[in-house]
């Protein structure tokens, strides 16, 4: 990296191989990961699971099954068997699509992204890594070795953590989203201790709703929370118009996300219908 | 027969053809603008690239134009511009690389004109291609004169998308100069009679100097009817002008921007019913987007018109329709070819009519449906005969228990939050012929080898529908040897010249029944031969066997009747005396006697008069039914099919097999086209769902969760290839039910009076007439 500045790194090339074969990149130089073993492993602390950057997103949905649900349900609309066996979730994190699947559930589990350059190492909280449309928080030299994802906390007899992931599409099946929704929520006693709501598909990036956020925390955990945010839901988000749909399509599909997670968690008891 | 090389992946497509020596990359340059008026074409910076061979512009087309009706579509841009991507000029390179690099150097001077981008435009500036004679029964004004009679009057519109084809592989020629100048032309086409002329005429050869071979194609769908021809004479221009192999590969992105596709309709109705759902009175105008040139619209729009009365009988009604011009790619055919698009706006007006009066819609399909009397009359004045519609519809009925289902609907929706179902019934009944009575014939040739084993060749082209399958099979079943002892060899106008397309779900009726006639030929005089050999008699040396192809008896007939082909050998019905089928080739051939021959046969009983709008234009029809249940999700209008139990009416099946697949392969593709297959263009016209990425064919998971197909085997198809039916197109009809059962469960969930749902019903499309949820 510190010879070949020009190099673009490969892991899986589900998107970089279909950019080649349209004849859109001709790299002269490409780096592949391929060879470096401990990228292709899945660490785990009492804490997080460390994801490398050559782990497909079956050896991930595979490991994470048990312990994120959602994220295993969502890994089964995302992409074909083929395509995951050969995609990485780092691969999909750094080509920051504003509607890479993975990215709302990684912004509402607060996962880390861990860089590494010939300077040495350094952890970026996920929330700060994308700064505009497909532009990183990433020095010259620097390429993202693993993803560190914090575990769930265990719920005990009055604290949960509750996780709603969405994604939407023309086809539901094996297709870029519409719109997606990350939720993830610690419930005290009845209470939002800490809230973490992300949209994907309607901005350059990722959005998270950092000062709706604010206001949840500490609220009473109930329906009032999703319909008062999906009333003014166009002053948290501005989809554009494109080929997967219409702004007001999408500004319909947060409102009504949120009203599915309300519903959802009314149906499965852990809120007051 | 394909399936182990396509299984395999070793099947060759013309892609996979090994390079030629000093074979050239061809390419084209597509406009930048939709309508225009081009100035000049600059191809200084490409020309200078080395490894660039040559750019050709009209000025190097010995004929300019092309078109399989009017001949009204440039092979490249002379003057105007009349679509966006519309090729302006040819590009040869040593490689695609170069060639790539190549493209992006020409450069043009446009005037550019302002564009008509939809229907309704068109029909505003009144830009008309074509309009045919109306089909008109009964006395409609006098029903709608008289509105104190009628209960109940329907009005609306119905938009309907386009779809791409998406065969795999994309259009691809591959050309090479053969003894001088003359041309090889080996395309990926359906139509290689059309691929051959347009071919001639663009280099300006006569038609014996070109040759077109078809050994089979990634897929067509009918885009490459007409549409593979301009790009084999792309190639063809760079073979002829330099005397080198050139080939032509269409990327997918490319093919995707500058191919027609199914033609986008637009229909306003008038509907009058009574308080049964009675149909009463049908007023109906259809406006079919052509595109920029007139390709097969005309024929396209007819079968829209055709098909209009879908299953049910219309006893007073007029059907009109107009081809628009518009300054996009120009529609072509595609399985169903305008028939599902006329079919679609009945179905979906009764599911209207079954909301205005709270009926089942099922209901008042069977109120409607054609019966068997003498009534069963289209508009058109054709009686539909051999009616197994009732059977059909009541089989589906049952067999996928829609009555229960029905009950059990009405109770989830009531209960369910988040999820709506719905549940419907839609028919077909596809007209079988080439509405152009003269594509209605078909020639084959049928070669016995001294092995015993058969070459077979027809105009026929395989396109994964499996008809060399089918043709291998009758004659097979003619001479009664094993299927694998024949070989449909390659499609080639040196064979079989003056052919029609594989099209109109034709194939197998039309080549079918030219391998039979062929077959019968030498049948006739094989079994001379095998009643000569049953005698016992010797021939001296001055005597020959002589075997005569006219002038037999009654007696001679009746005697030649007693021997079958079957197993293998030649039987004597009668004495039970046997020839092995390998000893009576060699008898005949020693005794001079032709086990080779060619036979040409033409539909019969056709006899539409289009100037009238009236008469007999079909042979027969295929029908059939299927219920669908599908499940929408009211969050996000997401659909999915839950279920779909489809009953047809094939004859006899060739192939069950094969038409199984050709049921299920129609009715999943139609069911992209009613929900997720979207055509977006951006405000300058350019194709944004250009690719995989962007524009969602079914896949695996689309598919019914549970898929039933049965068949009413029976052989009253008299007069057709071993009383088959044909099986390509009609089975995308009933992808109907999905629409209508999408249409149905949003009727749970609406204020409006009837579901005015626009195909495809995208997520968004359903979405937005869902009553929102409350906050």
């Amino acid at each position: 990296m510190k010879k070949h500045r020009d190099a673009r790194i490969v892991a899986g090339a589900t998107d970089l191989g279909v950019q080649v074969n349209k004849g859109r990149l001709a790299y002269r130089r490409l780096m592949s990961l391929q060879n470096i073993a401990k990228l292709h492993s899945i660490g785990e602390s009492t804490r997080t699971f460390s994801v490398g950057a050559r782990v497909t997103l079956t050896q991930l949905q595979v490991y994470l099954a048990k312990h994120e649900p959602e994220f295993d349900r969502m890994l089964n609309l995302f992409a074909s068997p083929q395509i995951k066996n050969a995609g990485t979730l780092v691969g999909n994190v750094v080509n920051a699509s504003p509607i890479a699947d993975s990215i709302p559930f990684l912004m509402a589990v607060d996962a880390v992204i861990v860089a590494e350059s010939a300077a040495g190492k350094r952890k970026i909280p996920i929330a700060n890594f994308y700064l505009g449309y497909k532009k990183l928080a990433l020095k010259p030299g620097e390429f993202v070795t693993s993803i560190e994802i914090p575990k769930v906390k265990q719920p005990s007899k009055t604290s949960r953590s509750l996780t709603k992931l969405y994604k939407v599409s023309v086809r539901k099946d094996l297709d870029i989203s519409a719109v997606t929704m990350a939720l993830r929520l610690d419930v005290e006693k009845g209470s939002v201790k800490e809230a973490r709501i992300v949209f994907g598909g309607v901005g350059p990036v990722v959005k998270r709703l950092t000062t709706r956020e604010k206001k949840w925390r500490g609220a009473k955990f109930e329906r009032s929370l999703f319909t008062d945010l999906a009333k003014e839901i166009e002053t948290e988000v501005s989809p554009i118009a494109d080929v997967r749909g219409s702004r007001e399509y999408r500004l319909l599909l947060c409102r009504n996300l949120l009203v599915k997670a309300a519903d959802e968690f009314a149906s499965e008891k852990v809120m007051p219908s | 027969m394909s399936l182990e090389l396509h299984v395999t992946g070793e099947s060759e497509f013309i892609d996979d053809i090994r390079p030629m020596a000093g074979e050239l990359a061809v390419g084209y340059v597509g406009s930048p603008v939709s309508h225009g008026e081009l100035q000049s074409i600059d191809s200084s910076e490409a020309l200078k690239l080395p490894g660039v061979v040559g750019v050709y512009t009209a000025r190097d087309l010995h004929k300019k134009l092309w078109g399989t009706i009017v001949q009204d579509q440039p092979v490249v841009v002379e003057k105007f511009i009349g679509y966006r991507d519309e090729p302006i000029c040819i590009v040869a390179a040593e490689s695609r690389e170069i060639l790539e690099r190549a493209r992006k150097l020409v450069k043009f001077k446009i005037k550019e004109l302002p564009a008509i981008r939809d229907i309704d435009t068109a029909i505003a500036k009144n830009s008309i291609l074509h309009s045919p004679t109306p089909f008109q029964c009964g006395d409609v004004d006098a029903i709608f004169a008289n509105k104190k009679n009628i209960p109940h009057i329907h009005r609306g519109e119905m938009i309907i998308g386009g779809q791409e084809h998406f065969y795999l592989e994309s259009q691809a020629s591959l050309v090479y100069p053969v003894d001088g100048d003359g041309l090889k032309v080996v395309s990926s086409s359906q139509h290689p009679t059309e691929t051959q002329h347009v071919v001639a005429h663009a280099v300006g050869l006569p038609f014996h100097k070109v040759t077109c071979e078809v050994k089979r194609m990634g897929g067509a769908f009918g885009g490459k009817e007409s549409q593979a021809a301009p790009f084999a004479a792309m190639a063809a221009i760079v073979a002829h002008k330099t005397g080198r192999p050139a080939r032509i590969v269409l990327t997918k992105d490319d093919d995707m921007c500058v191919t027609g596709k199914r033609h986008p309709f637009k229909a306003f109705f008038e509907v009058a019913f009574n308080d049964d759902g009675k149909l009463l009175g049908l007023k109906l105008k259809l406006y079919a987007d052509g595109g920029a040139y007139t390709d097969l619209s005309p024929s396209i729009l007819d079968r829209a018109m055709f098909h209009a009365d879908g299953c049910y009988l219309l006893e007073n009604a007029r059907i009109e329709g107009w081809v628009c011009k518009t300054h996009t790619h120009s529609n072509t055919a595609f399985r169903g070819f305008g028939g599902p698009q006329g079919a679609i706006v009945i179905e979906s007006i009764i599911e209207d009519i079954a909301r205005i009066l709270k009926k089942d819609p099922a209901g008042i399909r069977l109120l409607n449906l054609y019966d068997k009397s003498e009534r069963a009359v289209t508009p058109y004045g054709q009686r539909v005969t051999n009616n197994l519609l009732p059977e059909l519809f009541a089989k589906a009925l049952k067999s996928s228990d829609y009555d229960k289902r029905r009950r059990e609907i009405v109770t989830f929706n009531k209960n369910a939050r988040g999820k709506l179902r719905g549940i419907s019934i839609t028919g077909c009944k596809f007209g079988i012929s080439f509405t152009t009575r003269f594509l209605n014939q078909g020639n084959a040739l049928v070669n016995i080898h001294r092995d015993g084993t058969v070459q077979v060749s027809t105009g026929a082209t395989d396109m994964g529908q499996g008809i060399n399958t089918k043709l291998a099979i009758v004659a097979s079943r003619a001479f009664g040897i094993p299927v694998e002892d024949v070989n449909v060899t390659i499609t080639s106008t040196e064979k079989n010249a003056n052919t029609s397309p594989t099209a109109a779900s034709s194939g197998s009726d039309i080549n079918g029944a030219a391998v039979q006639v062929a077959c019968d030929k030498i049948l006739l005089r094989l079994k001379q031969v095998a009643v000569f050999h049953f005698s016992g008699r010797k021939l001296t040396v001055k005597e020959e066997l002589e075997v005569r192809e006219h002038d037999l008896s009654k007696a001679e007939l009746a005697e030649l009747e007693n021997i079958v082909f079957e197993n293998g050998v030649a039987r004597n019905k009668k004495t039970g005396a046997t020839i092995v089928w390998r000893d009576l080739l060699s008898l005949a051939y020693l005794n001079r006697i032709s086990i080779s021959d060619y036979g040409h046969m033409k539909t019969t009983g056709l006899a539409f008069d289009r100037a009238k709008g009236h008469g007999d234009a079909f042979k027969y029809f295929t029908p059939g039914a299927a219920v669908s249940e599908v499940s929408v999700d009211t969050y996000s209008g997401e659909v999915k099919i839950l279920r779909t139990d489809i009953v047809m009416d094939l004859g006899r099946p060739l192939h069950h097999g094969v038409d199984i697949g050709q049921i299920t392969g129609g009715f999943v593709q139609g069911a992209g086209w009613m929900t997720t297959e979207k055509l977006f263009y951006a405000d300058d016209g350019f194709l944004v769902s250009h690719s995989p990425t962007t524009y969602k064919i079914p896949n695996i998971q689309d598919t019914p969760r549970v898929f039933n197909v049965s068949l009413i085997e029976n052989d009253l198809n008299e007069g057709v290839i071993l009383r088959s039916k044909a099986v390509g197109e009609p089975p995308l009809l009933l992808s109907a039910s999905v629409f209508m059962a999408i249409k149905d469960a949003i009727s749970y969930r609406t204020d409006e009076k009837t579901v005015a749902l626009q195909v495809p019903a995208t997520p968004e499309e359903v979405l937005m007439r869902l009553r929102p949820h409350e906050l």
